[in-house]
């Protein structure tokens, strides 16, 4: 949520989400991160979310410099004025990740002991060896990471015509952004990934008969797996606020209002992938 | 030179553009070119230019040319270009986007699109309302506005008697209870003190639902009410509110639920006699040609196989709801998917349905009549469902700091609870479903001693296994039914030694008592199951100390001097550490019981089904019939290997 617009964001979500911030936090969190963007030079900055933790929760916010989608920099705190640069994501330690049940602890040096699943191998059906399950030490702080990064991946949503691609393929927010219309407001095709677009760039403009080859280059919603039930849709406030949840990633939450550039999301939470969504239609 | 002149021509009509709009294309005309060359007329074209004659180089000539073609009339729009350039530099100008140059294309487009939806470009016929207007009409009669007449306002004074009526029925039951209703419940001051937790909902929606709490609160049949949360659904959510019904309304209720059951369990009883009585009896095999035989040599014959398996119908038996005033369904949840509705009450906890929606993991959609397609079936609807997860997450989540609620027209003294326990451990009846009210003697913890579980306790009882609150004695339930059926002066004796046995019999599984403390709490998971916060951590002075469950995340109990409240705010789901697994299917029943006497053998095919008819034609033959027999037992003796 971006922080020119971070109280009124909360309060638009307010109805949809757990746990917000309380004021204090909310004061804290907007001076700081101005401070932390002013340091960074930072083209805008923004408040990603909340991870929960056992003794301390993780504040998580991120900046980015003239390409939006390309090289965007997240820190976190937990204590909401210390702001951490948190390490790249490492692509190894997906598994371990996600097999990770334990919840997170709040202390970024925790060293985490995962055992992963053994590997088999496989010949005609007949599992012909297996091999010993791996043992992985992963520090918290990389979990965190790597979790950002899945579901701000996975998670993130920014209406359509909200990012125009400029002649040198950088993405930019559109500051001639009006807002989506009544009645395209509360369709899922209208929303798109806040990512580098996965599917083929052809594909993608070929979704809208309208196309614009600068703003429709991004993944649309309806598109993930499950297609069309992957993000529930609410409207609210009179019909003029759409309100996104993720049902994957339960506490992210996105919002967007009615002809009028203010968009956003935040995810409160703690960090566990739904993997049981399929069962839970 | 010719530049220069282009440029000051387009400024010209931009500041002329801006006085008087419109007929720009003659103004153009007429200011940049001189009086002899007014001539030519509003809609020029350049071939026209080309007749007159004149000696190049001619800067006014030239630039009139290059005019003309950017004013050609598109024939698809009807625009031209001269009028969109010189729309998007006062656009420019007047507005000033800042580095306007990387997304002019954009900017030019919109221009372009925003000509196009100019009003008068459509004659709009119809008036059609906004999706924004039903919800103005919705907010606005849930307000009960007085009614606007001719003269001017005009006040609903049937109202306002309302609510003094209302006041003054709830001073007397203030007196009543001996505490002050209105204090711990009201909701508005609850959400202050949430939204300095950073767990309030947005300001508009907490005054609509406070205003709807009202008039849940005034209806007749409801005594109490408290908000209770939110659960989120796909489509909706659903605003919950717990009210106490009232003792009128409790009995009206109970006579009619006691009836049910007693009618099931007397069904129960009735069914399991019959089931004990129907045995299978076996007959000759079937197919057999036994119709030819005489009745007598059929008595003497023996079966050769076994018959065909009669059907066990054992009669199910559901462990009956609590009545209506006690333990689960002590309290009544009505729910609403946006202020504005109408409060719907949800019906009775059933133990089956809780049993079964501790098993299945389902999202909820928002609206209450949805069916639940799970393993195990669950019975009942949404509605049913959203009652016993409600049921759960109260019996397992609602606390409060100790000393704070005590047992009705007891006190809360140590000395004497235990003996109240104790006497309770004589009589045998679990003592969770007492009745519990504010202690008026509770003096605030200090808010470091509430940062300790230990200082916490549950002040909902504990839901056993059975799906009930009190334990559910079947055998004994049925005893009573045939004691109440046939008792006879020879059998009261039997009875009455019976009863002895009963008691020894009759044991409960024991659960946690009710003012039990957080920190023993249990859970197959590996985590802590409360977390304890300050709301705030640099105002030392009035902090309130939150607490959450970290099973059932999403619900939140704070506490601050005198006040304490729950709240729940989630996705009704219980924490799973890794996933969730569904019970297993159950093993396929057999069609047949596998016997020595039942062989399977492999259908004949059509070539020999073939031979077998030649055989019969010519019996010289027959050796292949008999080769086609051996075949087939090498066959099965190769199956069997």
């Amino acid at each position: 949520m971006n922080i020119e617009y971070l109280w009124e964001g909360l309060d638009l979500i307010s109805n949809y989400c757990t746990q917000k911030l309380n004021p204090e936090q909310y004061i804290l969190i907007q001076n700081s991160l101005l401070v932390l963007q002013n340091e960074n030079r930072f083209k805008n900055i923004f408040f990603w979310g909340r991870i929960d933790g056992i003794e301390k929760d993780y504040f998580i916010a991120f900046g980015t410099y003239a390409d939006c989608l390309g090289e965007r920099k997240f820190y976190y705190s937990t204590d909401c004025y210390n702001w951490l640069m948190m390490p790249y994501e490492n692509k190894e330690l997906f598994e371990t990740c996600f097999l990770c049940k334990e919840p997170l602890l709040g202390d970024p040096t925790h060293l985490t002991v995962v055992k992963l699943d053994p590997k088999f191998s496989f010949d005609e059906n007949q599992i012909i060896l297996a091999t010993e399950p791996e043992v992985v030490k992963m520090k918290e702080e990389d979990r965190l990471s790597c979790l950002v990064n899945r579901i701000t991946e996975e998670t993130a949503i920014i209406p359509r015509g909200a990012i125009y691609k400029l002649i040198d393929k950088t993405a930019i927010h559109n500051p001639l952004f009006r807002g989506l219309e009544e009645l395209e407001i509360d369709d899922q095709a209208y929303y798109c990934h806040y990512r580098d677009p996965k599917n083929d760039y052809i594909s993608n403009l070929a979704k809208k008969p309208d196309y614009n080859y600068c703003i429709d280059f991004l993944d649309t919603i309806d598109e993930t797996f499950p297609k069309k039930r992957a993000f529930a849709l609410n409207m609210g406030f009179n019909d003029r606020v759409s309100i996104i949840h993720s049902c994957i990633w339960p506490g992210m939450t996105f919002f967007h209002k009615l002809n009028s550039r203010k968009h956003g999301f935040a995810y409160f939470g703690n960090g566990k992938y739904n993997i049981d969504f399929l069962f839970m239609l | 030179m010719c530049e220069k002149d282009i440029k000051i021509a387009l400024e010209n009509c931009s500041e002329e553009l801006s006085i008087v709009d419109g007929s720009c294309n003659c103004i153009i005309s007429q200011d940049s070119h001189s009086s002899q060359e007014s001539l030519y007329p509003k809609k020029c074209k350049h071939h026209k230019l080309l007749k007159t004659k004149k000696i190049p180089p001619n800067i006014q000539h030239e630039v009139n040319m290059a005019k003309s073609i950017l004013q050609e009339i598109s024939s698809i729009s009807g625009n031209n270009l001269f009028d969109h350039l010189a729309e998007i530099i006062k656009q420019v100008l007047d507005n000033r986007p800042p580095n306007i140059i990387d997304f002019f294309e954009e900017y030019s487009r919109n221009l372009r699109e925003q000509k196009w939806n100019m009003p008068e470009n459509f004659t709009d016929v119809e008036y059609k309302p906004t999706n924004q207007n039903v919800a103005a009409d919705k907010i606005l009669a849930s307000l009960k506005l007085p009614q606007i007449s001719v003269d001017g306002l005009e006040f609903c004074e049937e109202t306002e008697m309302e609510i003094e009526k209302y006041q003054n029925d709830k001073a007397a039951i203030g007196v009543k209870f001996g505490r002050e209703l209105n204090l711990h419940e009201n909701f508005l001051l609850m959400q202050y003190h949430w939204s300095l937790c950073g767990l309030s909902f947005h300001q508009r929606e907490v005054y609509q639902l406070s205003l709807s709490l009202q008039n849940l609160q005034q209806h007749p049949v409801v005594e109490n009410c408290r908000f209770w949360g939110k659960i989120f659904g796909l489509k909706k959510s659903y605003l919950i509110a717990e009210v106490d019904l009232t003792l009128d309304e409790i009995r009206k209720r109970e006579t009619l639920m006691i009836e049910e059951i007693n009618e099931r369990i007397s069904w129960y009883a009735r069914s399991h006699e019959i089931g004990q009585n129907v045995s299978p009896i076996l007959k000759l095999t079937p197919g057999t040609n036994w119709c030819s035989y005489p009745t007598d040599e059929l008595s003497a014959m023996k079966p050769i196989a076994v018959g065909i398996p009669q059907s066990q119908y054992v009669p199910s038996f559901d462990i009956p709801p609590e009545l209506i005033g006690t333990g689960l369904n002590r309290k009544s949840y009505f729910v609403i998917n946006e202020s504005t509705d109408n409060w719907i009450e949800l019906p009775i906890v059933t133990p089956k349905q809780i049993d079964v929606a501790r098993k299945i993991k389902k999202l909820f959609t928002g609206n209450l009549e949805t069916e639940i397609f799970s393993f195990p079936l669950f019975p009942g609807r949404e509605k049913h469902l959203l009652r016993a997860t409600i049921a759960r997450i109260t019996s397992g989540t609602l606390i409060s700091p100790s000393g704070y609620y005590k047992r009705q027209g007891k006190q809360i003294t140590e000395h004497e609870e235990e003996e109240h326990e104790h006497e309770n451990e004589e009589d045998g009846i679990l003592d969770n479903d007492d009745i519990i009210c504010l202690n008026e003697d509770y003096k605030p913890h200090d808010p470091r001693d509430l940062m300790h579980i230990l200082n916490w306790v549950h002040v909902r009882p504990h839901i056993i296994p059975q799906g009930r609150i009190k334990y559910f004695n079947l055998e004994k339930e049925l005893r009573d039914y045939k004691k109440h059926q046939n008792l006879s002066p020879e059998e009261e004796e039997l009875e009455e030694e019976l009863d002895e046995e009963e008691d020894i019999d009759y044991e409960q599984p024991a659960g946690p008592p009710l003012f039990e403390t957080i920190k023993n709490d249990r859970t197959t998971e590996n985590i802590p199951n409360w977390t304890v916060r300050f709301s705030s951590i640099h105002n030392q002075i009035n902090r309130m100390v939150l607490i959450k469950s970290n099973l059932w995340p999403g619900s939140y109990t704070f506490s601050y001097k005198l006040i304490t409240d729950s709240i729940y705010i989630g996705w009704g789901q219980k924490y799973i550490a890794r996933n969730y697994s569904p019970i297993h299917l159950p093993p396929i029943q057999e069609e047949y019981p596998n016997d020595t006497t039942i062989h399977e053998i492999s259908d004949p095919t059509q070539e020999e089904e073939a031979l077998y008819a030649l055989s019969k034609i010519k019996p010289e033959l027959l050796h292949l019939n008999d080769l086609f027999v051996t075949e087939e037992e090498g066959e099965e003796e190769e199956a069997d290997d």
